[in-house]
């Protein structure tokens, strides 16, 4: 056998031999680099002891709020007031709220990521086993903060346990145009759906502006909405027990009709694609008289077109015959499994939902955008003077969840992420027949609560 | 620059060195390819495998421990109204778009390939749609179709075709026209690039002697043009065939498969279920059925690839 060996100098320093020598042990050098670092994690918390803050670091993944200000307390106060003194390097990580669900379940799947997350709705029973219990500091939060709302539990728990902190309600109300309904006749908002619907067709009519509603796919408008109409008229996904369907019944059709009836009459079928920053661009640009929505809309407006302010009256949902409903979007922080030492992290939400700190999230931050998830937050927390807020301190109480009149399940969660009962009742608003839709939402949820 | 080399016999029962295994063609070969193989095994092998084992087992994002299923997801997938339609919005959106975007390929191909002054710029140009991020020129098309401030309604209303413009996004056939008009802009260019470069390697003696015999352009275009082109052509179908099945970006920003799930594609539906509904197996169950079609393409490709080049 004959080997070759190369000689010449330029040839032995670009021999391929020499190049994979060389790409050999750059990639032995990328790979163990990581593992070479030593990690910079937390120190170990004593179970007996207070917990050691100084030298942690805690990454707080929240959503992006439609009031800017809530961003800056967190980003600004929060990291000033009680991360700087402890010596804790926290991160505050903003993702816009359609986009935090990809994010919390790639963290849980992948076991990493952040070491508290902001839920929103029922994902708490959705990733139920993945989540520390937080019993002790929800306890003493619910405690000192009066007691939480029955909804606020209800995201919350997951039988009997805590698998979440309540950290908040995004509260809506109908902001609505008082000179327009005025020119149409109406002197103040209508009580109840059937109401809306002449009244809208009058506003419609006269000022070729008309009732805007998101109904498309999007996380926040279209349930709060199309949820308390139909627990309005009676009708529910299931009933009580949570363990036989009901959406196909006589009370989902009335509010099936009713709902038709208000959308040809006094709405308008560009709703069907819009998402939850639509009804705020369509009403700041004045194209709407009235949308149901958080505070944004107004706060905006106070700063931005103050005269529209001045115009915008906020109300709660009208009624139907089985009463007023709502549906605030809930948001709870979670402390996932994975984090080795949730101590600092306990500390952190503590020290958020304090009262003392809410109180000043709540003035500083939304006025009234985020609610306090107990019942001091509608009291001595209450952060505006300004009387067009107060329908707010209801929803608290008002406020009901995915699932309703059944408990919070993982599978009213996923009736909710893929947008059953908005759908049937885009439905309809399509022209199809409420037989039809319901039917079609049945099939649905027979194969999601396995019924 | 001279080569020295120097031979030197091998003693029998003696070790290779590193050097010498690395001079073997065969060895090197394998250790050239294996990043690119592992690279391959890493970000689509294991994902794929995954996701085939995640189809037949009870995964969610809150169970700790999957129990195997057999094929209860694909079953069950298949009793959903959803699921159906988005069946069949695949279809229709991934047919419609490519007939489309092959005419419209072909024929900006055909003018690019004329002489006139700029071409170069033209041909720069041409490329744009395809080259900006497709979130970025979604977003774009958002505003294009937004409900209140699209730019189009107020050109059909300005100019008089109708008292008010058309909802473009808010109703189930319009929105799939909506997607599909956006998918058709963002893929012509690579078809046409690609036919232009088919077209640059056609001989033009053969179009100058069928000239000289009589033939019609039309006929040149027909007999000697397309049958020369036709290779680059069938590749550049099944490439976007592929592409356009798997779609997901412009569906996601544009109408997350709303209204009332009428542009739903099969991506979409998985992102869904899996990510948001938290169904991880389902999720995953759903995009697998793209599989069946997408390795009729991709057989497809390798048996006309293997034959053009025997």
């Amino acid at each position: 056998m004959i080997r070759r060996e190369i000689t010449t100098p330029t040839d032995r320093l670009f021999s391929r031999r020499r190049f994979i020598y060389y790409s050999a042990a750059l990639a032995a050098a990328v790979a163990c680099g990581p593992a070479a670092t030593p990690a910079t994690g937390s120190p170990a918390a004593s179970p007996s002891g207070p917990v050691q803050l100084k030298g942690t670091k805690v990454n707080l993944l929240h959503w992006t709020s439609f009031v800017p200000d809530e961003d800056k307390w967190f980003k600004e106060t929060l990291v000033n007031d009680w991360a700087k003194p402890n010596g804790v390097d926290l991160t505050i990580e903003l993702v816009a709220a359609n986009e935090a669900q990809p994010k919390i379940v790639a963290a849980l799947q992948a076991g990493g990521g952040p070491d508290a997350m902001l839920l929103q709705w029922t994902w708490a029973h959705l990733y139920a086993d993945k989540l520390s219990d937080v019993g002790t500091v929800a306890e003493k939060v619910g405690s000192d903060g009066g007691g939480f709302y029955d909804a606020a539990k209800q995201n919350a728990q997951v039988q009997g346990v805590w698998r979440a902190v309540p950290f908040g309600i995004t509260g809506n109300a109908v902001h609505y145009r008082e000179s327009l309904l005025k020119q149409a006749g109406g002197d103040k908002f209508p009580a109840t759906w059937s109401d809306l619907a002449k009244i809208g067709a009058d506003v419609k009519a006269k000022t070729k502006l008309f009732y805007g509603q998101a109904t498309g796919h999007s996380f926040g408008d279209p349930p709060t909405f199309l949820n308390p109409f139909l627990w309005s008229y009676g009708g529910s996904e299931t009933d009580e027990t949570g363990k036989k369907l009901a959406i196909n019944s006589a009370a989902t059709k009335d509010a099936l009709v009713a709902f038709k009836d208000l959308f040809d009459k006094a709405s308008d079928p560009q709703c069907l694609s819009w998402d939850d920053s639509s009804n705020n661009r369509a009403y700041a640009a004045k194209q709407i008289w009235a949308t149901l929505n958080g505070a944004s809309i107004y706060l905006t407006a106070l700063t931005a077109d103050p005269d529209l302010a001045k115009d915008t009256q906020l109300v709660l949902l009208p009624a139907g015959p089985k009463g007023q409903f709502s549906l605030g979007t809930p948001f709870q922080y979670a402390i996932p499994k994975y984090v080795k030492d949730p101590g600092p992290v306990r500390e952190l939400v503590s020290y958020i939902m304090s009262p003392k700190t809410y109180g000043g999230f709540m003035k500083t931050g939304g006025k009234g955008y985020t609610l306090a998830p107990y019942k001091k937050g509608e009291g001595e927390l209450w952060p505006s003077s300004d009387p067009k807020f107060d329908p707010f301190k209801k929803i608290g109480t008002l406020t009901k969840w995915y699932g309703y009149p059944a408990p919070p399940s993982p599978a009213a969660a996923e009736s909710g992420s893929k947008y059953i009962v908005v759908d049937m009742f885009a439905k309809v608003a399509q022209g199809e027949t409420p037989e039809s839709a319901m039917s079609w939402a049945e099939g649905e949820l027979k194969t999601i609560y396995k019924l | 620059m001279r080569a020295e080399t120097r031979e030197r016999p091998v003693t029998a029962g003696q070790l290779p060195t590193i050097g010498e295994v690395l001079d073997r063609q065969g060895v090197l070969a394998y250790i050239l390819l294996l990043p690119g193989l592992l690279i391959l095994a890493a970000f689509i092998g294991w994902p794929f495998i995954t996701s085939l084992w995640l189809s037949v087992t009870d995964q969610s994002v809150s169970t700790s421990v999957a129990r195997f299923v057999g094929l209860e997801n694909f079953t069950g997938a298949l009793k959903s109204q959803i699921f159906l339609q988005t069946v069949r919005n695949t279809f229709v959106y991934t047919g419609v778009t490519v007939v489309f975007k092959l005419g419209f390929g072909l024929g900006l191909a055909v003018l690019m390939n004329q002489s006139f002054r700029l071409k170069n710029l033209a041909r720069a140009a041409l490329l744009l749609p395809w080259i900006v991020p497709t979130a970025l020129s979604a977003i774009a098309w958002l505003w294009l179709f937004d409900a209140t401030f699209s730019v189009f309604n107020w050109a059909i209303v300005r100019s008089g075709i109708a008292d008010r413009g058309i909802n473009w996004l808010g109703e189930g056939v319009w929105a799939m026209t909506s997607i599909i008009i956006a998918n058709i802009w963002r893929g012509t260019p690579f078809f046409a690039i690609s036919i232009l470069a088919g077209l640059q390697t056609v001989d033009r003696e053969l179009l100058d002697a069928a000239a000289v015999d009589g033939a019609s352009p039309w006929q040149r275009f027909w007999r000697i043009t397309i049958p020369l082109i036709r290779p680059v052509v069938l590749i550049v179908l099944l490439f976007s065939t592929v592409q356009t099945i798997s779609d997901f970006q412009l569906v996601y920003v544009l109408t997350r498969g709303g209204p009332a799930n009428s542009t739903h594609l099969l991506g979409t539906l998985a992102y869904d279920v899996a990510v948001r509904a938290g169904q991880l197996s389902q999720g995953a169950a759903i995009s697998l059925y793209m599989f069946p079609v997408l390795i009729v393409c991709v057989v497809a490709l390798l048996v006309y690839m293997r034959r053009s080049s025997v």
